[in-house]
């Protein structure tokens, strides 16, 4: 059906750089979510996917063959925008059904497709309607319809969701899972809201400044970060860092009393120690393994289940998740528990994971 | 709070445009309708009441009838010419090439031009002896000898229609323009990619935003042309044969060179109830266009 292979595309324009040399390998039926902040590049990546601006280098393979300059019409690709971009005057019907008018297929065709494609997505009784009379969430599947219609290799979503609000939100996120579960059709997904890219992923590509700073499965990328900045990027709150030294088989953190014996990989003295909010717990009693720490609190947050806890620890600060049973509130004296097993090391100057 | 003043503070505020427009709008439009109905003549006679007469002479009268189908043409030609070549000109400017900021900024020219001035540069190019047109059409072997463009009765009216066209084309393009701006880039991606054609895209990306912004211009420019005056006047002043002569040619000189008050006070209303029919028919249109959206 559609697999996909990035291949050192380049993006210049002038002398700006937009993309430098991306690698990206997709299996057919897989899911790729784009990550990253604005400006990383992403959107520039999947207009040259879909055929709207021309690499300055490199080659996109769908299914092992290139489409850099063919048509976008010719691509067999489909694609879904934040703006839904329907057509203002046609209606919902028209507009599922338009890329099978342009294509010439017969009126009764373009009419059984168009009923199937309502009823998977739920819109039958839309179809009279013209788009100005839709709400945004009935506008993005109607958008969505229209990329089904054609039954493409492969589907592009330009920030579907982000028009929406939260609630609508998760739903057309769930819908979209569903969607891919039924079809089993390959997508690239755009997106900077890291929930959607951890729920619907089966490969996560974290960009940075042009470049691909991680690709890898949602819990390959939340669970062994490549760098500081992937670490930093996924997770919320994000994951506290702690600047210190290795010497003699002891870590010793420079702006925060803490120390321990790092049983981490060789190779630096300089190392930043990386620490997720939920990996950090509010000490009870002694396990023998923990890291303890004395710290107090700054500020309680609760967000409904659970509770997010910044302390000040000697010049640091570290937040930390805790369930919302647990009794703390700002001022207070308490001791942190930290496994060592949570803990993530990255080098101090380049940011890399050791 | 008690707000039970403001209507009447704000009467008392309206008051002196209220004054301002009865004096300037409202006695000259009582006082056509006074004249009309009148066989006043512009010097001597303050007129005797004579009812509808005027009108009803008006509407059987050769001159009546023939002036409203010039203006007519004029009007229609004119205003088509003047959209297409003005959408034309705009989906033009609006693609990217080196000169275009130039380009867009010289097209304002021909609409900014005076149109006594434009029509003099168009006598010009028209002129039998010397003129443009006649040279280039004869030096490019379409043409045998100079012809009197604006002295012939079957080519003046054209001849003005081109050049009423080559000045208001560029509002057109202008405001067209604008509202191509307007134009979602995501849905041009969404339509190239579901495989519209040139002509597909314009008709259903490009004119649904065109459509509301160009029916403005349509009656902007139908109103204006259904009341040609100068450029008319400057070219040909209703000539040869009365071949151009437009309704307010005919308003004036029934009113000024024949002196006849009444009988040209009933003409002008009955040029200003055809403008006001075609605002009030148009408007209806612009509401229609907007609300398909």
């Amino acid at each position: 059906m559609g697999a996909l292979e990035i291949s050192q595309i380049r993006k210049e324009y002038g002398i700006l750089q937009v993309l430098k040399g991306v690698d990206i390998a997709l299996d057919d039926g897989g899911f790729l979510v784009l990550l990253g902040s604005s400006g990383c590049g992403k959107s520039t990546l999947l207009s040259i996917i879909a055929g709207l601006a021309e690499p300055t280098s490199g080659d996109v393979l769908l299914d092992g063959k290139s489409i850099v300059g063919v048509h976008p019409k010719d691509r067999d690709i489909a694609m879904v925008f934040q703006s839904y971009a329907l057509y203002p005057n046609l209606s919902v019907a028209r507009n599922i059904a338009f890329p099978l008018e342009m294509r010439k297929v017969p009126r009764a065709d373009q009419e059984r497709a168009v009923a199937e494609v309502a009823k998977l997505l739920r819109i039958e009784s839309l179809l009279d309607r013209k788009p100005a009379q839709l709400s945004g969430g009935q506008r993005q599947r109607v958008a969505i319809g229209r990329a089904l219609v054609r039954k493409p290799k492969l589907f592009l979503f330009d920030e579907p969701l982000s028009n929406l609000d939260a609630r609508l939100r998760s739903e057309m996120r769930h819908e979209i899972k569903r969607l891919h579960g039924i079809l089993g059709t390959t997508i690239v997904y755009v997106t900077h809201d890291q929930v959607e890219a951890m729920t619907l992923a089966t490969q996560l590509v974290l960009m940075h400044n042009g470049q691909v700073e991680q690709q890898g499965s949602p819990s390959q990328i939340y669970d062994r970060p490549r760098t500081m900045r992937v670490a930093d990027f996924v997770g919320s709150p994000p994951m506290n860092f702690i600047s210190g030294k290795v010497s003699n088989g002891r870590f010793r953190g420079e702006t925060c009393p803490i120390e321990f014996d790092y049983k981490g990989p060789d190779g630096a003295c300089e190392i930043v120690m990386g620490i997720r909010p939920e990996a950090i717990g509010v000490a009870i009693s002694g396990q023998a393994s923990a890291i303890e720490i004395a710290a107090d609190v700054n500020l309680v947050e609760l967000t409904g289940p659970e509770q997010l806890i910044s302390t000040r620890v000697g010049g640091q600060e570290l937040v930390l998740t805790a369930p919302s049973g647990v009794d703390v509130s700002p001022g207070q004296s308490i001791r942190l528990s930290i496994a060592p097993e949570s803990l993530h090391f990255f080098e101090a100057s380049q940011g890399m994971r050791l | 709070m008690n707000t039970a003043w403001i209507p009447r503070q704000a009467w008392l505020l309206a008051l002196p445009l209220m004054a301002v427009m009865v004096t300037v709008i409202g006695y000259p439009l009582f006082d056509t309708i006074r004249l009309s109905l009148t066989d006043a003549r512009l010097i001597g006679s303050t007129g005797n009441f004579v009812g509808l007469n005027n009108f009803a002479k008006l509407v059987s009268r050769p001159d009546f009838l023939q002036a409203l189908s010039t203006t007519a043409i004029f009007t229609v030609v004119s205003v088509s010419a003047e959209i297409v070549l003005g959408v034309l000109t705009a989906l033009l400017l609006q693609q990217r090439f080196v000169g275009r900021t130039l380009l867009r900024a010289l097209m304002i020219l021909p609409w900014a031009l005076p149109t006594v001035v434009n029509a003099m540069l168009w006598r010009l190019i028209y002129n039998p002896e010397y003129g443009a047109l006649n040279a280039a059409l004869t030096q490019i072997g379409l043409l045998e000898g100079y012809q009197s463009w604006l002295g012939q009765p079957q080519s003046a009216i054209w001849a003005i229609i081109v050049a009423d066209v080559w000045k208001n084309f560029s509002l057109v393009a202008l405001i067209s323009l604008a509202a191509l701006q307007a134009v979602p880039r995501d849905v041009q991606a969404a339509a190239l990619i579901d495989g519209a054609g040139i002509v597909q895209r314009f008709r259903y990306v490009t004119l649904p935003y065109l459509a509301g912004p160009l029916m403005v211009a349509v009656v902007l420019r139908t109103i204006e042309a259904f009341k040609v005056f100068d450029i008319v006047w400057v070219l040909t002043r209703g000539g040869p044969a009365n071949s151009t002569r437009t309704l307010s040619l005919l308003v004036y000189q029934e009113a000024f060179a024949f002196q006849r008050a009444g009988s040209g006070a009933s003409l002008a209303l009955i040029v200003t109830l055809i403008i006001t029919l075609l605002a009030v028919f148009y408007a209806r249109l612009v509401r229609r266009t907007e609300e398909m959206k």
